[in-house]
């Protein structure tokens, strides 16, 4: 199961859902990311320590989109993030 | 800001050229800016503070083209991070993070092209003073 790894912060800024890394994880990324409506419901997820399908059966329901589709958006993010570094290991 | 103190001389008064410390009450007033003695390498700091009534970003331009113009929060969450001190501490850092949002919501927003001229004197004092840079005069 996917998780991120501690450290990371996401906060709303001017409506913009933002990430930055602060202590251990701040030595591997510097910088923020923002995510869109999506890519925030699947961060807080992992963050949270939901199933990937947990996370995208809420995905489809709260935006009217197919399972199968929430389920793709889930493994295109959690492979993104885990390219980039961010889950814990 | 050289160019701020040149033109406008003693009616500029620069709490900080480097990072001051802004308070962000939260019963909704005014941030105020302060002075800190950490002031960069030209040293300019004053032990005082005033409420904060904008924040202006900065880029350069060419020659003849400075040019100032209000920008909405959403526009400079970017340069506004880059620009603020952000904890090592995560609970610390998501609270910086709620600061710079309630900051960025509460004060007018300008960036500024600027050529290192008088005109870019002229266009920042005007849109961020309302007033008009040259019927203005200094007051002792």
């Amino acid at each position: 199961m996917a998780r991120i790894k501690d450290g990371f912060v996401l906060r709303e800024v001017a409506g913009q859902a933002v990430v930055i890394a602060t202590g251990e994880a701040s030595e591997g990324f510097h910088g923020m990311v923002k995510l869109n409506g999506t890519g925030k419901r699947i961060w807080q997820g992992l963050t949270e320590g939901r199933t990937d399908d947990d996370i995208a059966r809420d995905l489809a329901q709260e935006y009217g989109v197919s399972p199968e589709r929430a389920a793709a958006d889930v493994r295109e993010f959690v492979e993104q993030v885990r390219e980039a570094g961010f889950l814990a290991s | 800001m050289r160019l701020w103190c040149e033109h406008l001389g003693s009616a500029v008064t620069v709490i900080n050229g480097d990072k001051p410390i802004v308070r962000v009450p939260a019963d909704g007033g005014p941030p105020i800016v302060y002075g800190v003695p950490w002031a960069g390498k030209e040293g300019w700091q004053t032990n005082t503070s005033a409420p904060l009534a904008g924040i202006c970003f900065l880029g350069r331009s060419r020659p003849g083209e400075s040019v100032i113009r209000r920008v909405a929060p959403e526009e400079c969450v970017d340069e506004a991070l880059r620009q603020a001190y952000l904890p090592r501490d995560a609970h610390a850092a998501g609270l910086a993070l709620e600061l710079l949002d309630g900051l960025l919501a509460r004060v007018a927003l300008f960036r500024l092209s600027c050529d290192v001229s008088e005109d870019a004197v002229r266009c920042s004092f005007e849109a961020l003073a309302g007033l008009s840079y040259d019927d203005w005069t200094i007051t002792a």
